[in-house]
């Protein structure tokens, strides 16, 4: 006999469940969290070093570096002498909710304001997973090309923030900003774009104004 | 290769749907998912028949996607299994 069994049940509600977990620990402690997306070479560890330069002596900052393999990202960020939670996803293609909270546990939360998740890159599947920060950035580079957003749509949807990156690389490259920030538009509306140069700092101060902006709103 | 996971997760609610409902045969499921998320229909059962290739109750399960504006952009809901019992 044939049966339907009614679900309507997410596949991920574990991971949500998590997720919702480590909001309220940071909110309690209140701690402002970024999960940072974006492509291999798309400048997520130079825009997390920068940014702790700037401001290292206005907040207390806390990194959590997630790669496939290697240490090479959570050593850079070391340098700061700021606390670095490492996650090796041994071959997870993303952080899930499951392995921030861990990372979360390994920090030490009282002594920290802000705290960055630097996303495995991959424009795909980080997309899919909530890992309990309060607020998602994509970077996204020039040097990547103009397509990305009509071809990856999902990540600039989730995003709260899209980082335009590499621009001081525009005299070598070819790259319509008219056409990234029309597409931004129809495809992510909501979704903020700051365009900049981790490298040189140039725009740089935008996003650093939006941060302030943020933890000043919230509050924290 | 977040397929991984998708399957993972999905053979959770499986295996309780299955028990409860002493199950002979998961003949389909049919999950609800955003139209920008990133996940291919033929791949997502290649990778479930991967995974349950030696679990004879789900041989002749298939994965059926239908793209709707599912609450949230994340979300991959369950909508329902048919079995055979």
């Amino acid at each position: 006999m044939l049966k339907v069994i009614k679900i309507e049940e997410s596949v991920f509600e574990e991971n949500e469940k998590i997720a919702e977990e480590i909001r309220n620990i940071l909110k309690e402690r209140k701690i402002l969290s970024f999960n940072i997306m974006g492509g291999p070479g798309s400048g997520k560890t130079l825009f997390i070093e920068k940014t702790v330069e700037i401001l290292k002596d206005e907040f207390k900052f806390g990194v959590i570096e997630g790669d496939i393999e290697g240490t090479e990202d959570g050593e850079r960020i070391k340098k700061f002498n700021i606390p670095v939670v490492q996650i090796n996803t041994g071959g997870a293609c993303h952080l899930d909710a499951n392995m921030v909270k861990k990372g979360i546990f390994n920090l030490p939360l009282d002594k920290i304001d802000i705290i960055f998740v630097e996303n495995v890159g991959n424009l795909v599947c980080p997309a899919e997973f909530d890992v309990g920060t309060e607020k998602n950035i994509v970077i996204s580079s020039i040097t990547e090309g103009n397509g990305k957003i009509e071809k990856y749509p999902l990540m600039f949807k989730v995003s709260d923030l899209c980082i335009l990156n590499k621009i001081d690389l525009l005299p070598y490259i070819e790259f319509d900003f008219e056409k990234f920030e029309k597409d931004l538009k129809k495809i992510a509306p909501e979704t903020f774009l700051i365009k900049l140069s981790s490298k040189t700092g140039k725009n740089f101060n935008e996003w650093i104004e939006y941060l302030r902006k943020l933890r000043m709103e919230k509050k924290f | 290769m977040h397929e991984f996971s998708v399957v993972n997760n999905l053979i959770k609610i499986l295996e309780k749907v299955c028990k409860e409902n002493n199950a002979k045969k998961v003949l389909k499921i049919n999950l609800k998912i955003n139209p920008y998320s990133c996940l291919d229909e033929e791949n997502l059962n290649f990778v479930f028949s991967s995974f349950t290739k030696d679990i004879p109750v789900y041989k002749e399960a298939k994965i059926e996607i239908k793209r709707t504006l599912a609450p949230s952009e994340r979300e991959y809901i369950v909508e329902n299994i048919e079995i055979e019992v």
